[in-house]
């Protein structure tokens, strides 16, 4: 008796806020578009970390440290602390929010939290490939070098061309003894400078016009390598080929 | 056929055409399911009658992002779950953590329903004892399943959970509430 009376109050209650219009039935244009928001939300997302992954890759390999963990334990300090860390976050905001945002859909939360996520990451990194290994960002990168992307020359010229603490890349210009001298994408000349405790990895006889990474301290326009590793693959660098003459390493450098 | 005949489903698609009338069956329907799992769930809160008459104020006003073709109980039992939460949110009585370890990896399904019917009685008889000393996210799918008489997947539905954390959930639910059963004893 008591709960039929308690049970008819909540039912009044209920239908006297709809007869007053104090609650309001919402269209169903409302939630229609919620749901195309959200879909396309979520595509803006995947989309924008297939580009800014991508773009983390470029930059990795236009600043030649990509190839740095080729160095083993020596590479590893300079990699880490020489990474575009800003865009890494970005790249793992952006996963995070998408996890959050499929976790709307059935067919996502009703599988546990790993699937989606390796699918996303998956997703990222195999699509990031294959636009990094695309020319998109190449020519992006040329046209913010003439200044011809007003949203984005910056972005290209700051990552693209940025100076590393600890690595260094470029075309060998000239070479002696003890010292190769290097041009990089900047069109700026660095001296390597090497010696006994250098790790050198070549296929053959560095020459001028191969390219090279090198990690090392850098000090005014000079860098002492503790380890050179020639490029073999590396279209984005004007390899000039000044000088055919094949030129020695330094004694006892050779791998 | 008379609107009594309906099924739910019917009846909400009725209502999302402009029949607003019918709402007040869906009310008599689930009311009393409603104010169950309100006073379980919601164990020592504030009067479970303000909260479910807020459920069904929401239910009215989303009643259009229902898809007939779907489930209404599974539906309606997700509006007031989100509702109960929101409540054990504004009261900051119970902590809820937004990471939840249990759904990111795969569990193997537990079985359901044999081993419901062994010990159901005994594990409702406990749940009723100490509601109040059961973690929100354990106490949540015990109600649901023991008191509410829900299957796994429609549980998986209205928390948005795989099924196999539901399963999870429950066994350690029981195993809770056997430590604090031993505890009270």
């Amino acid at each position: 008796m008591e709960n039929n009376q308690e049970d008819n109050s909540i039912k009044n209650k209920v239908l006297q806020a709809i007869e007053t219009g104090k609650v309001k039935m919402k269209p169903k244009w409302e939630f229609v578009l919620q749901t195309i928001l959200m879909i396309f939300g979520a595509i803006i997302l995947i989309l924008g970390l297939l580009y800014f992954f991508s773009l983390t890759i470029f930059i990795l390999r236009q600043s030649g440290l990509w190839f740095v963990p080729s160095f083993g334990y020596k590479g590893i300090m300079p990699f880490f602390s020489s990474l575009p860390w800003l865009l890494i976050i970005l790249v793992l905001v952006a996963i995070m929010v998408l996890e959050i945002l499929v976790k709307h859909f059935s067919f996502v939360y009703r599988k546990p939290v790993l699937y989606s996520f390796a699918g996303i990451v998956l997703l990222v990194i195999f699509g990031s490939f294959s636009v990094a290994n695309s020319q998109f960002h190449r020519g992006m990168f040329e046209l913010a070098e003439r200044d011809h992307l007003p949203f984005a020359n910056s972005l290209y010229q700051g990552y693209g061309l940025q100076r590393l603490e600890n690595v260094a890349e470029g075309v060998i210009r000239e070479t002696s003894d003890l010292e190769y001298v290097i041009e990089n994408r900047k069109g700026e000349s660095i001296t390597v400078i090497v010696d006994d405790d250098t790790d050198v990895n070549t296929v053959g006889q560095l020459e001028i016009g191969d390219v090279i990474v090198v990690i090392g301290q850098r000090s005014n326009g000079s860098i002492n390598a503790r380890g050179i590793q020639e490029i073999q693959d590396f279209p984005s660098m004007p390899k000039r080929k000044m000088m055919r003459d094949r030129l020695p390493l330094p004694p006892g450098k050779m791998k | 056929m008379g609107n009594i005949e309906l099924k739910d489903e019917e009846v909400a698609h009725k209502i999302q055409q402009g029949s607003k009338d019918l709402f007040g069956l869906l009310v008599e329907r689930y009311e009393a399911k409603m104010l169950r799992y309100a006073r379980k769930f919601l164990f020592g809160y504030q009067d479970a009658e303000d909260v479910v008459q807020e459920v069904f104020l929401k239910v009215y006003s989303n009643i259009q992002s229902f898809d007939p073709t779907r489930g209404f109980s599974a539906w309606i039992y997700r509006v007031a779950h989100n509702e109960f939460i929101n409540t054990i949110r504004k009261k900051g009585r119970e902590p809820l953590s937004f990471f939840d370890p249990d759904a990111i990896f795969p569990h193997p399904v537990a079985k359901e329903n044999i081993e419901k019917d062994l010990d159901a009685q005994q594990v409702k008889e406990s749940l009723n004892k100490s509601l109040d000393k059961i973690d929100p996210k354990y106490r949540e799918p015990l109600v649901l399943y023991y008191f509410e008489d829900l299957d796994y997947n429609t549980i998986s539905e209205i928390l948005h959970l795989p099924v196999s954390t539901v399963g999870v959930r429950l066994n350690r639910g029981k195993e809770l509430l056997k430590k604090v059963i031993q505890g009270i004893n």
